[in-house]
Formats: structure tokens, sequence, C-alpha cells
């Protein structure tokens, strides 16, 4: 077993009894970056040498006797919209190219605080605008479980680098599911945690009503364990709650007895994909075996819910993407007569397309004559989303549903068309409205044999029974072992990567664990391989 | 340019009464003017003295090298969010309390959405539908005695932008523009009112009136010529007698109290003009040029009136309970107004010194101070300070606060008069000493000999002296030419150097005179 | 294996359609891109206010396209307007905090030079810029 192959969890113990030492996890991981990240494109930038000499101190550190902190030399990764001291910070713009901020956001504060080795910073969807991390204004990144498609988005590098092993964990943005959605796409774990438990400070903003940063990791245990050093209450966000630190690693009993897992029909509908549809269904199945109770549940207004988000989404990040304009920092476009124009050639050059196309639909909404029609309307059935969910929160500690209707979805296939691509967050977005915390693991493999993951949707601030619902699931099932073969399936044709197909990736609606855990591996496509 | 200012803080000008005449007067046809009456709005942003930004821990200091009080905060670096100041609204309530408004239970922020470059984040964080404070007034008082009541709309908090330097000193013609964002992020109070001011020499009592109570509540220093205060205003004209607002202009570049006034006028007689002459007014922003004296329309913004306002979703809304409101109200100081009444019923002073008096919290303090420490006449203190104190301070640039004779000196020198030591005559060059050394009245008096000359007949023997060097008035006056005595009285005092009291003096002369 | 008919991937958009197909408006200002007599909901001439306002600029190819985007997600996201919100408070926040102040005191600004450092353009202390129009 290779270093970079480990769970933090397992990779801290190891350096807490000094079985192996911090530089030597950092370059096991920068080992794995350079071997794979030519095919996977994760990353925007590897700081590798701050890494290793933050990894020489930390060493120092133990060496003088120092006890291991809580994710000490642990090599993680960074969405590039979280502001990094020193490292070069785009959100995958041009308009940001060779912006170093001056500040290290709070989660990164937090983060090196608790040991961790800030190894890189992930490619994205530019600005977190996208579901495929295709709008990347520098490249698209690759799906390590079939290189042909996308990783989802708009965490998609920090998602791919922990499939890969090219981080043992990363953090995300999470404005519609952008921790979820490729989280699911990639086959790990991703925590949008409920708004306002993680510091938004230093996270460059999308939609600041909706954003928040959140664990993606190899496992569920990990995932507490992240979520456990970059929640809590920060003087510097207004919108952050004062609450007292929870132990999310001391809930995590294998055991969901008794637990009520509401299942909403509104996100059973039509237009999800088949092998989605099994292998949620055989997690329902797992999880009702293991002696949750189901329960049927409405939320009548889910479906008002993705043009709630377009509204409110495109309207401030429209306000959010005005600081860009050439005069502070980043692109200015050159030999301009004077500012208007200067301001309108930087934005309209160093901006992608989707990212204009959501400051238009966000300026448009907002401008004379619109707000109450659009805007405001949002706002409004903004309450009536977080009020089904109270309502269903009555009945039930927890929603289980899809993550996304579809598998990874080839590159290319949805560019041409932006509702189409909106379309991937229809089951992600509600959380974000209501401000709820929502995860999603592995749960099977689903068309093309790609991973398949399952939501849990909890109350405010109840992070832990989600974990809880999650870490069972996780115990009873061998999903999360799975590794990606870093091949590109024939059909992509675009990928650099060796073209054999996995067997099972043509019979995809047949790969759907059976209900018991104890035979789900079995059914994992040939193409992966697993360590467990 | 400095502002004019009615107090006698000795930042600028002189002490000067409300009674003025604008351009407007002087130039206008008054016979067309008088068919039309001005409806008046004054908006007025100042920037509150907290020590930090409103929504940073940057300092607010004035006059610091460019870009030096700026953090990745008020830079708008990416990622940053703001947090509020809580003295910032604390100011604000206090202001709003102090201007008769209604604080609001619930009040929130919102975004002003517009490109400039001196707006790092290209939109401004303020306050729209939900203001912090609204529905208030304040009495003004106006031309032979009364007030004027004029209502305020609201009053909100909003964060300052920063300040271009043209390239050559204007935006025209220059090149290039440089950027300091030091004032970004500034509290600045917006206080809007209601177009209820009849005149532009109301408006620039109304403006006395807003900073002298923003002073008395030190919120803020309201200096215009440092840009802690600005005013923008509105102006339409009607028929007199009419109760229909006509068409309103907005009024831009007002530097200083006396260019409100200025502008003002000049745009009441050219919209009184035009609607004399049947044109009609069109909604838009002048300019007021300063050199030229004239406003001057601007090229109308396309987005002028497109903000894009919606709510702050990095900021959560306010909420001030009745306790908050109390806790600041209990802290309230005395305001300007009624001081003023005050100052009339328990001094005994008329109504113009009352009111010149307590303009300035500083003022009325060291008039108050004075006045305990004296025991007599409080006029008699007044005119000392409207007089004697307000003229060397205005001589010299001198704060009210700097001032070297203490409220007790001036009582001690008051005392030497009413007792004889001095002669109110020499007591002015007393003051004048004491103003520019500190000294105490009595040192100053034993130091220069000024002591009067108590001693009849050393007076009578000077007396003596000056009847005979001056045979021809004196003849005069036994002639019955009583105006050559004042004369005589002069000689002596010259004698004296001042130190003899005038009416002993007349009196031996008369005696002298009458005797031979 | 993707659906790539719309109709597929849920309700919310299979009700577009059904709109769309009846030749049926939404209830609401739905007006101004008829009056223009354009079948688009944002027409050419707004994509030059919004742009302006925006501060970018598409060259008239592009402005078709963005024009006809635009006008299919302002469609899709009218579809709330089939719900009756005349009693409804707006959320703005997801969490109920009220009053987040911070105490008035001075913390130190960044050091001279790196408030600058990410400047395109400087002199002296100050970030330059091309001229100012007197318009804007």
């Amino acid at each position: 077993m290779e270093l970079y192959e480990l769970a933090a969890y397992e990779l801290r113990e190891k350096i807490e009894r000094r079985e192996v030492g911090i530089e030597e996890t950092v370059r096991a991981v920068l080992g794995k970056i350079a071997e794979v990240d030519g095919a996977v494109r994760a990353y925007v930038t590897v700081a590798r040498e701050q890494a290793l000499a933050k990894a020489r101190a930390a060493d120092e550190r133990l060496a003088r006797g120092e006890p291991a902190r809580l994710l000490e030399g642990v090599p993680i990764a960074i969405k590039d919209n979280m502001c990094t001291r020193g490292v070069e910070t785009t959100c995958a713009s041009k308009i940001l190219k060779g912006f170093v901020p001056p500040y290290d956001a709070t989660v990164v504060e937090r983060l090196e605080g608790a040991g961790a080795i800030i190894v890189g910073k992930t490619n994205m969807d530019e600005f977190a605008m996208g579901s495929s991390t295709e709008n990347s204004g520098f490249f698209p990144t690759r799906n390590p479980w079939d290189l042909g498609h996308v990783p989802g988005g708009s965490s998609g590098g920090s998602t791919a680098a922990v499939a890969a092993d090219e981080a043992v964990a990363a953090l995300g943005s999470d404005t519609g599911g952008s921790v979820r959605q490729p989280a699911a796409l990639c086959g790990v774990v991703g925590l949008k945690p409920t708004y306002g438990l993680v510091s938004r400070y230093g996270l460059i903003a999308f939609a600041s009503s909706l954003d928040q940063i959140g664990p993606i990791t190899k496992d569920v245990r990990d995932c507490a364990m992240v979520l456990g050093v970059i929640a809590g209450h920060d003087p510097r966000d207004s919108t952050s709650v004062p609450r007292k630190p929870c132990d999310y690693l001391k809930g995590l009993v294998p055991d969901v007895r008794g637990v009520r897992i509401g299942v909403p029909k509104e996100y059973f509908g039509e237009g999800m994909a088949p092998g989605v549809m099994a292998a949620t269904g055989a997690a329902l199945k797992t999880l009702q075996d293991m002696g949750a109770i189901l329960a049927d549940v409405s939320l009548p207004h889910s479906e008002y819910a993705l043009a709630t988000y377009y509204i409110v989404a495109p309207a401030e990040a429209s306000s959010n993407l005005a600081r860009y304009d050439g005069v502070r920092y980043g692109y200015r476009a050159p030999g301009c007569p004077d500012s208007v124009t200067m301001m309108t050639k930087t934005r309209s050059e160093g901006f992608g397309s989707e990212v204009k196309r959501r400051i238009m639909l966000g300026t448009y909404t907002l401008s004379a004559g619109y707000y109450e029609a659009y805007y405001l309307k949002a706002l409004k059935v903004r309450t009536l989303i977080t009020r089904d969910f109270d309502r269903a929160f009555e009945k039930c500690d927890c929603l289980v549903s899809p993550t996304s209707p579809t598998v990874a979805f080839r590159l290319g296939e949805r560019t041409d068309d932006p509702l189409a691509m909106y379309l991937s967050d229809i089951y992600t977005v509600t959380a974000n409205l209501a401000g709820i915390p929502g995860i999603s693991i592995p749960c099977g493999f689903g068309e093309d044999g790609m991973p398949v993951g399952l939501q849990i949707l909890g109350k405010h601030y109840d992070e832990a029974t989600l974990l809880r619902v999650a870490y069972a699931f996780e115990q009873a099932t061998d999903f999360h072992r799975m590794k990606p073969a870093l091949r590109a399936t024939s059909t992509s044709g675009s990928a650099s990567a060796s073209a054999s197909a996995p067997a099972s990736a043509s019979t995809s609606t047949s790969t759907s664990p059976s209900a018991s855990a104890s035979d789900c591996c079995g059914r994992a496509p040939a193409g992966g391989e697993r360590h467990a | 340019m400095p502002d004019e200012t009615l107090t006698m803080s000795g930042e600028a000008g002189t002490a000067r009464k409300h009674q003025t005449t604008g351009p407007g007067r002087r130039t206008g046809d008054a016979a067309d003017e008088s068919q039309f009456e001005p409806a008046i709005g004054l908006e007025v942003h100042v920037e509150l003295s907290t020590e930090s930004k409103l929504f940073c821990g940057c300092s607010t200091a004035f006059n610091a090298p460019p870009n030096s009080h700026t953090c990745p905060v008020c830079l708008g670096l990416p990622g940053v969010l703001p947090v509020v100041n809580r003295k910032a609204v604390e100011f604000g309530i206090r202001t709003a309390l102090a201007l008769n408004c209604e604080v609001a239970g619930f009040s929130k922020f919102d975004r002003k959405n517009y490109f400039y470059p001196d707006l790092p984040k290209n939109y401004q964080i303020s306050q729209y539908d939900l203001p912090l404070a609204s529905g208030g007034h304040i009495d003004v008082p106006v031309d032979g005695g009364g007030a004027r009541c004029v209502r305020i709309k609201r009053v909100h908090l909003e964060e300052d932008a920063g300040k271009s330097v043209h390239e050559g000193g204007t935006i025209t013609g220059s090149s290039f523009s440089l950027e300091d964002y030091n004032r970004t992020g500034v509290p600045l109070l917006e206080i809007v009112s209601e177009p209820d001011i009849r005149s532009p020499e109301e408006a620039y009592a109304y403006l006395s009136m807003l900073r002298s109570v923003l002073r008395y509540l030190d919120v803020s220093d309201c200096k215009m010529e440092e840009g802690s205060l600005r005013c923008d205003a509105n102006i339409s004209v009607r028929p007199k007698g009419s109760f229909v607002l006509g068409t309103p202009i907005e009024l831009k570049n007002l530097n200083s109290f006396r260019a409100v006034e200025k502008a003002l006028a000049y745009e009441a007689r050219r919209q009184a003009e035009a609607l004399g002459a049947g044109e009609r007014i069109v909604r838009e922003t002048r300019h007021w040029d300063e050199s030229r004296q004239v406003t001057v329309s601007m090229r109308r913004k396309e987005e002028a009136d497109d903000y894009r306002y919606f709510p702050e979703p990095d900021l959560v809304p306010l909420e001030i309970d009745e306790g908050w409101v109390d806790e600041v109200r209990a802290t309230l100081p005395e305001l300007p107004g009624a001081r003023r009444e005050r100052f009339m019923r328990q001094h005994g002073l008329p109504a113009y010194d009352a009111a010149i008096l307590t303009e300035s919290k500083d003022v009325a303090d060291y008039f108050e101070a004075a006045v305990a420490a004296y025991g007599g006449d409080a006029k008699a203190v007044s005119n000392w300070v409207i007089g004697e104190l307000a003229r060397l301070m205005n001589a010299t640039g001198t704060d009210i606060r700097d001032a070297r004779v203490a409220p007790t000196a001036l009582a001690a020198m008051l005392n030497m008069i009413d007792d004889g030591t001095i002669s109110g005559k020499i007591a002015k060059t007393v003051f004048e000493e004491m103003f520019a050394t500190g000294k105490t009245p009595d040192q100053v008096v034993a130091e220069k000999g000024l002591v009067q000359i108590a001693d009849e007949s050393e007076l009578a023997r000077i007396v003596d002296e000056v009847v005979a060097e001056n045979s021809r008035a004196a003849d005069e006056v036994r002639a019955g030419k009583d105006r050559a005595i004042g004369f005589l009285v002069g000689q002596v005092m010259r004698k004296t150097r001042g130190r003899a009291n005038p009416q002993a003096v007349n009196r031996l002369l008369q005696e002298r005179l009458s005797r031979d | 294996m993707i659906p790539r008919d719309l109709s597929a991937l849920g309700p919310a958009i299979r009700t577009e359609q059904r709109r769309r197909s009846n030749g049926v408006t939404i209830p609401g200002d739905l007006t101004w891109g008829l009056r223009r007599g354009w079948d688009l909901k944002i027409a050419k001439e707004d994509v030059d206010h919004v742009a302006m306002l925006a501060r970018l600029e598409f060259d008239e190819a592009e402005k078709a396209g963005v024009a006809r985007q635009l006008s299919r997600i302002v469609e899709y996201v009218e579809k709330l307007n089939e719900l009756d919100t005349e009693d409804v408070s707006p959320t703005a926040h997801a969490v109920p905090l009220r009053n987040v102040l911070r105490n008035d005191e001075v913390r130190p600004s960044l050091d001279p030079g790196e408030a600058l450092r990410n400047a395109p353009d400087r002199e002296g202390g100050f970030f330059r810029v091309p001229r100012i129009l007197e318009s804007e």
C-alpha cells in the first residue's frame, strides 16, 4: 500500500507513531501528482516547494516532541477559489491570473493550524460556475474513472484529485451542488455543511448567500475529521454562526437502527438515469436492511428550486464579480484610452462565456423594473422551499436521494446547452437554498461503469446525523474503497490514456450493488481495482 | 476652500449672521422671481468619527500616505467579507434621535451596484428600503425670528468611496487618474431632508444647524474642506401658493455652505426664468461651476437610476430594540436648540447672543464655565465671548478648545473691571495679553502696571497738569463747549496710560474747571 | 447513455416545453420582447443595455447567441410565476442571525507595497487607471 492511497486518519496515525515522516508523505503525494496529473489535470497550481518546506518544519516539530495535531502531515488540496497567502489564487479564471493573495482564507488557516500540508490548488469551473469543470478558464479536468468523462463540477479538480490519490483530502465549495455532485461523479465523499458552519472568509464569492466550503475525502471518517477542523465561528464572517464546536468523530457509529430516513418522491422522477435509479434504490434497501425506517415524504416546491437558484445565484454573482475590473489586481486589457473601455475590455476578455452569461442574467434580473418579478420572487420561493424541508424534517431525521440525476457525462456533451448543464444540479440546489447540510457518498456504479453518489440531507447543524448514516452505510459497503483505473473508454476519443474499456462499462444498468453489503464489492467494474 | 462658519471656532472666516444676500438676490429680476418659490431638499453625507472603518479595522485618520490605510477588506480583494462597526451604528442611532427620527426596529444593508475606479468592489454597501431611521424633523432658525421645521426623510449608513486624483488636477484632459483607497469604507451617514426648505438662505441655516447638532453629538467633525461633510441638493420651483412641487433638479459639486447657497440661488432664478418664459424643466443633474458661478447640465448617465439594489448577503440585518435605543438616548447631550432656549431663559440673553453662543458646543461650554466662575451679569460674559474672544480667535485661527484664556481667567478679569481694579478700556489690552500669553489677568495687570489709579489726589494732580497744558481746550469748556471736555479726558487717559477711571477723570475735570 | 432529450431530465424542463409548444406565456410582465416583434424575451437591444450595466461587450454575432440563451433561461425561471407568493416573506439569508457587530478597534493595515503588489499599474503609492471620463 502506497502512502498516497491511505485515508487521512490512517496516514495521521502512522505519522503520530512516527512510522512515516511528513516530508516522505508529501513527496509520495507529489510523486503521484507528477505521475497522473498530466492525464487528470486536477491541479492548476502545485505548491511543491511551499509544501515541502512546511513538511520539513512539521517533521522538526514532531522531532522536538511536540504532539501530532488533528491533521498532522496530511497532504490536502484546496480548490482554487480559496485564498492562500503567497500562492497564486485564480478561480480558474484568466481575469485573476497572477493574483497572489496577501492573506489566507480562514479554512486555510485552520487546516494549517491543524498540521495539514497544502499541496496545491485545484481546477474548477471558472468562479465555480458550472457542473463539469469544463468551464475552467485554463483546461478541463478529467474523471479518473474514465478520462473521457467529466469529473463533475465545479469542484471537479478537488474531487478528481482525491479520487486519483493526488491528494489525501481536499476542500471544495458548494453553491448549488459543487461539492456533492463532483464527489458523486468521482466516487468520493463530499459534504456541504449547514450555511454558516464554515467561515467563508477568503472563499472567493460566487453567490454569497449559498456558498459553503466543504470537505472532499476518501471516506466518511476523514470527512468528519476535516469538518471538525474547518467548522466553527469566525468573527470575520458575519454569516458565520456562533456555536459550540462539535466532535463529529465521536458520533460515527455504524448503526442506523431507528433512524427515520425520508425519501422525497420529487427526487425520484423521470429525469433520473436508470443506473442511478438502480444504485440509489439498492442503497435505500441496504439502509432499510440495517434497521433504518424509510418514509415517503414530499418536498412539493422542488420543481421550482432550479429556477429559484438560477435567479438568486447569478444575481449575487453579477455583483460579486463586479470587482474584477483591472484596477487593483488580476488581468487588465492593454492600451485602453479610458477607464470605462479598460474595464469593459478587461472583463470581456478575462471572463469565460459561462461567467459572462451568468453576469448578464444576474444583471438583467436585478435591473430596474425586474427586481420584484425575479429576485424578490425567488427569495420568496426560497422561503417555500425551506418550509418544505422544515415539514419533512418533522417526520424524519434525514432525507436520501441520488446526488445527481446522471453519472458523469462525456466531455463536451453538454457544453452547448447551458440549461442541460444546469439540470445536473437539480437534486443538490435545494440544500443551498434552504441552508441545510448535505453529503454525497459513493453508493455504486451506473451507466458506463461510472460512480453513483447517494445524497443525504439533514436538518440545520445536524451534520452529525448525516455523518452517522453515511458512516454506517459505508461500513456496510465497499464502494469507497474502489479505485479508478485512470483510463479512458474507447468511445471518449479525447483522453490521452489507455483506451481499454472496463468490461462492465457497457452493461451500465446492471452494475448497481445488491442490497447485501457482503457481496456488493464483487460488482465493482472491471476497470476498478480495490485495495480493501 | 474652507467652509464658512457661524461658529467662532476660528476654522475660517468671521462669525456671520444668517442673513445673507446671495447672487440670486443681487442679480435676479425681482419681479420675475417673486412669482415663484423654491422647494429645496438637501442630501447630506457626513463621515462618522469612528476610529476604524465601517467594515474593517483600518484607521479612518485623514491625510495618511496614499493606500496606507487599506487592507484586503477595504481594497475589495477577492474573498473578503465585511463586519459592521458597532460604534458606527450607535452614532447613527444617536444622530437619528437628535433629529427626532424613528429608529427602525429592523434594518438591513443593501448593495448599490455601479462601476467607478474609486469603488473597489464596484458596489457600495448602503441601505435602501429599510434605512436605520426615518421620519424626523429639525427646527431651523430663520430670518426675523421663528423657525422652519424641516422634515428628515431618512438617515442611513453606508461606506465611503476612495479618492481619484486626476493628472493635472482636472478630470477632463488628464490621460490617467490615481486611486487612493484610504477613504474607502469610512462610515458615512446620509441624512436626507424632505423638500421643505424654502430659500437658499434657509438651506444655509439648515446646514449650519445640522452641523451644529452633529458636532454636539460628537459623531462627526463635519469639516467640509476635508470632505467629512458633503452636500447635494435638489431644487424645484413652483408658482407661489401652489401645493404641487415642480420638477426637481439635482445639484452636485457643492463644496462649501456658501456654494450650496449660491448654487441654489442661481438655480432658483434659472428655473423661475425658464418657467416664466414658458419652458419646461427637465429632470437632470447639474454641476455647480464655482469659477463661473453657474450650474451646468451634466451628461446624463444611462445607468443613473439603475443601481440594481439588492440585500447585502454578506451582512445580517440589524435589530434595534427599545432597550438599545434607550441606552443611546440616555447619552444624548443637550442639543443646540434646547440650549439656546435655556440660555435665553436662564441667562437672560438676547436671542442673537444665545444663537451664536450655542452653535458650537465648545463655545457654549466655555461661556457657561465663565458665567459660573464669574457670578455677575451673563450678558457681560457673552459680550466678551462673542466680541473680543471671537475676534482674536478668528484673527489667529485658533479653536476655542486651544484658546489660552481659560473661562476662569475671563471671569477673574471681569471681576477686576467690576471692582475698579482695571478700566473697561484697559481690560481690552489685558485680554489681548492673556490671549497671547495664557497669563492670568492679575499677572498681566501687575507686570504691565495697569492697575487703575485709585488715589484721587494723584489724579487731581494730573488733571491740573492737563488743564495747564491745554488752556485753549479748558477755555472752551469753560465757555460751555461740552465737547471739548472729551479731549481733556483723553489727555488724562494718555498721561495715565489708561489707568485712570474715565468717569472719575470727567468728574475731576468738571470740578477743576468750574472752580476757575 | 446520457439522455440527450431534455424532456427526460426532469419535470421542470417538461413544464417549460409544454408551455412553449402551446404558445402560452406565463402571467407577468412578459410582453416587452413581444412588443419589439421578437420571439425572444431578451432582444439584442436589451443585451446592449445589460452589457453596458455589467461592463461587458459582445460582438454582433455573440449578441444574438446571448439574447437567445438568456431568453431561454429567463423563460425557464419565470416558472416561478406559477406560485402565489403574495403572503410569503423573502429569505435573503439561510441563517437567522442578527446584529453581528464588531468593536471600533483599529487593526493593522497591509504593509506599504503589499496593497499595491497585485496592481496592474501603479504610481507612487497609488493605483493608476486610464483617464476617467466625466460622464462616468
